[in-house]
């Protein structure tokens, strides 16, 4: 079967093509250059977030002017979509109440300024740093280096946790202290380890607070300062010199004991020795 | 090792070490052929467990034909956060407080100039605060709490310079000096006599939470009648308006 060209293509249809197209490829490089070119020139002192709403802000404007530009190269007449717009408005809202949801969300988070780019943010169990902030979504870039990607109104309607706002942070550990230690000289070594210990700041002054009785050990929390940077640093350092200042000073850690026993409850599950 | 046997262009042929102790710190430097391996170690006393498995670091630092290294003294890189303890200012007066500040050095090639900077080694380790809230404020070293009246009653080590601060309370209320933060980026290190010097300190208190006027300049009084100049300050423009006093609040509620 021959397909005759010449039935659905004219050469005035060509022409159009070929004008439309050339509008849309100079049409998008104009814009996208033009958003390179302020991207360049705005100041660096301008954070990430505001320069990536600016470019953003350029590149959306320019593509609806350019999609003005091209439905009137059409000669579509503008009216009769303004006319039909009440009845597709509603058609499109019904069809995409996510999208325009997640849109708007959008705007309420840029404007809230929760987080940034680049900053470390929890949502939920999910946590990683801002690798984008989009018209529907948020991407965050976890740190097993995956991309996660999380909608908008997601993200507004739940708690999120910006870790890397404040330059400094606190870090708690739970110590737990047999019951036979003597405290104040288990507070001395706390102090002392949380003291050499380059990272932890002076202040604001470590946290130590004996917090309860437990069932198998005196429970003790430790707050340290330091700034956010060092987070794991801090983590791996204190938690190994506290071990260490521990067995160096006969501290014991306790851990919880299970009793065996056989037959009746009272009676130890027998244990036979080796003789050498 | 004295300081002005530290303080010298050293001169090290290729394939030798020399090995330097400043403070609790030893340097060894390896001249290669063409460049440096720098190697500090840190053999400040620690009187708990000591985990900090690298304590030795080692750098090669591509330099070229020169056989000299120069060690410099400076001050440290960060503000230095000075926690005043009974001290007060009345409303009117003013009074000058002398501080010691531990010395940096830092390590040149050929000759002093800032892209010929190789490492900066502090004698001891100084430990890390924080000035202000801690949603703002900024990172420091803290200085402690000693202080002094009279220039001449300061015992120095060779490693310490003295930091003149004078405070002018112009508040209606007593200054209790809790925490005073010294800009040590804008201090010049000077030479009087046998002593290292800085630049002195003014500040105007004008009230809690206002920001008071500071400036840092020479003192013929304290900096000698001749300039001699170790090190420039750090950063000489933009002393900025920033708050020179912290007043300490309870962050933990007390339930």
């Amino acid at each position: 079967m021959n397909f005759n060209w010449s039935e659905h293509f004219s050469a005035d249809m060509i022409e159009k093509i070929l004008r439309i197209s050339i509008i849309l490829v100079v049409g998008l490089i104009i814009i996208y250059s033009l958003a390179f070119l302020v991207r360049k020139l705005l100041p660096v002192t301008l954070s990430k977030q505001r320069k990536m709403i600016i470019n953003r802000f350029i590149q959306y404007s320019g593509i609806i002017i350019l999609f003005f530009i091209i439905v009137s190269e059409l000669n579509i007449d503008l009216t009769a979509i303004f006319g039909a717009a009440g009845i597709i408005g509603i058609v499109i809202g019904v069809a995409s109440q996510t999208s325009i949801g997640n849109i708007v969300s959008g705007f309420f988070l840029v404007s809230e300024k929760s987080f940034e780019l680049g900053d470390v943010i929890k949502i939920g169990d999910k946590s990683g740093t801002v690798y984008s902030i989009d018209l529907l979504s948020i991407k965050l870039r976890t740190f097993d280096n995956l991309l996660l990607r999380i909608p908008n109104q997601t993200v507004i309607s739940s708690e999120v946790i910006n870790v890397t706002r404040f330059p400094i942070r606190r870090l708690d550990f739970d110590l737990g202290v047999a019951y036979k230690e003597d405290l104040v000289k288990v507070r001395s070594i706390i102090e002392r380890v949380v003291r050499n210990n380059p990272l932890c700041l002076d202040e604001p002054e470590p946290l130590i607070v004996f917090k309860e009785f437990g069932a198998s050990s005196i429970n003790i929390q430790l707050g340290v300062w330091f700034e956010k940077a060092n987070y794991l640093k801090v983590k791996n350092s204190v938690f190994l010199e506290i071990k260490a200042a521990f067995d160096a000073e006969g501290i014991e850690i306790p851990f919880p004991h299970i009793s065996v026993y056989t037959g009746e409850a009272t009676k130890p599950f027998p244990i036979a020795g080796k003789e050498k | 090792m004295d300081l002005n046997s530290i303080l010298q262009k050293h001169q090290i042929t290729p394939g030798t070490t020399k090995s330097i102790n400043i403070g609790c710190i030893l340097l060894s430097a390896t001249r290669l052929k063409d460049g440096w391996q720098l190697v500090t170690t840190d053999n400040c006393p620690d009187d708990d467990i000591n985990l900090h498995e690298n304590s030795a670091m080692s750098d090669y630092f591509q330099t070229g034909k020169s056989n000299s290294l120069i060690i410099a003294p400076a001050l440290p890189n960060k503000p230095l956060v000075f926690k005043g303890s009974g001290l007060n200012v009345l409303p009117g007066q003013k009074i000058t407080i002398f501080l010691k500040i531990p010395l940096t050095f830092q390590i040149y090639f050929s000759k002093v100039q800032p892209e010929n900077l190789l490492r900066e080694i502090t004698y001891k380790r100084l430990s890390n605060t924080w000035f202000g809230e801690p949603d703002s404020g900024e990172p420091a070293f803290t200085l402690g709490s000693e202080y002094f009246l009279d220039f001449d009653e300061i015992k120095i080590t060779g490693f310490e310079a003295i930091c003149p601060v004078s405070v002018k309370n112009s508040d209606n209320e007593n200054l209790n000096v809790q925490r005073l933060i010294i800009r040590d980026e804008h201090l010049s290190l000077y030479k009087n006599e046998n002593k290292m010097v800085t630049s002195l300190v003014e500040i105007e208190f004008k009230g809690k939470d206002t920001i008071g006027a500071v400036d840092y300049h020479y003192s013929k009084l304290y900096n000698g009648e001749k300039q001699e100049i170790l090190a420039k300050p750090r950063n000489s423009s933009g002393k900025g308006l920033k708050l020179n006093f912290h007043f300490m609040k309870t962050i933990y509620r007390t339930e």
